[in-house]
């Protein structure tokens, strides 16, 4: 039998990029992310541009555990309530998780690729921008 | 392999986080398996030098 999770105040700011805040039991979770993360020199992107296909870091292979453990596990709860008094996330991003109560299996996976964009031919007004530009696809 | 395990009264006062990204768990409670993995990719070829061209169109958008 899991225990119980009593939680008296739960503050979180921002939840984001396949990420969840469960409050209570759950069974599976399986939260996956990919992103595209481009710095430019100057602030201008484009509605449509990145191909995930183009990088392979984003079809390549993780190696996991193999299951089942060989381990044989007894667990005696002799509290049935965990309690925590007050919980304060700022915030959580790509396939995180924040749960109060217990879980069976997760699955988290995130894939993200930086990219840093000098840019050449770039105006000095446009270097001097501050801000973002998001433009129609030329 | 045997292992008891006894879990005795577990009593927080309080957690406080910044963040929590990149496949990672903040869990209250019990749970039998996680399998958490989070890659990440900055090699020399992400770093372009071209003029403003975007990245070709497809499924990021």
């Amino acid at each position: 039998m899991k225990r119980h999770v009593l939680v008296d105040n739960v503050y979180i700011i921002n939840i984001s990029n396949s990420s969840a805040c469960i409050c209570g039991e759950s069974g599976h979770i399986d939260a996956y992310t990919r992103a595209l993360a481009v710095q430019r020199q100057v602030p201008v992107f484009f509605e449509d541009e990145g191909n995930y296909e183009d990088y392979s870091i984003f079809s390549r292979f993780i190696p996991g555990w193999q299951l089942p453990s060989e381990v044989e596990l007894d667990i005696i709860n002799e509290y049935k309530t965990i309690h925590v008094e007050c919980l304060d996330v700022t915030a959580t991003a790509s396939s995180s998780v924040v749960q109060l109560g217990s879980n069976d299996t997760m699955e988290l996976e995130s894939r993200v690729k930086a990219i840093r964009h000098f840019i050449t031919d770039a105006p000095q007004e446009l270097k001097d921008y501050v801000g973002v530009i998001v433009r129609q696809s030329p | 392999m045997k292992m008891t395990v006894i879990n005795k009264e577990l009593r927080v006062g309080s957690i406080r986080i910044t963040a929590i990204s990149s496949s990672s768990v903040l869990l209250i409670g019990d749970t039998r398996v996680i399998n958490s993995s989070s890659i990440y990719d900055t090699p020399a070829e992400s770093l372009l030098t071209t003029p403003l061209v975007p990245l070709s169109p497809g499924t990021a958008s």
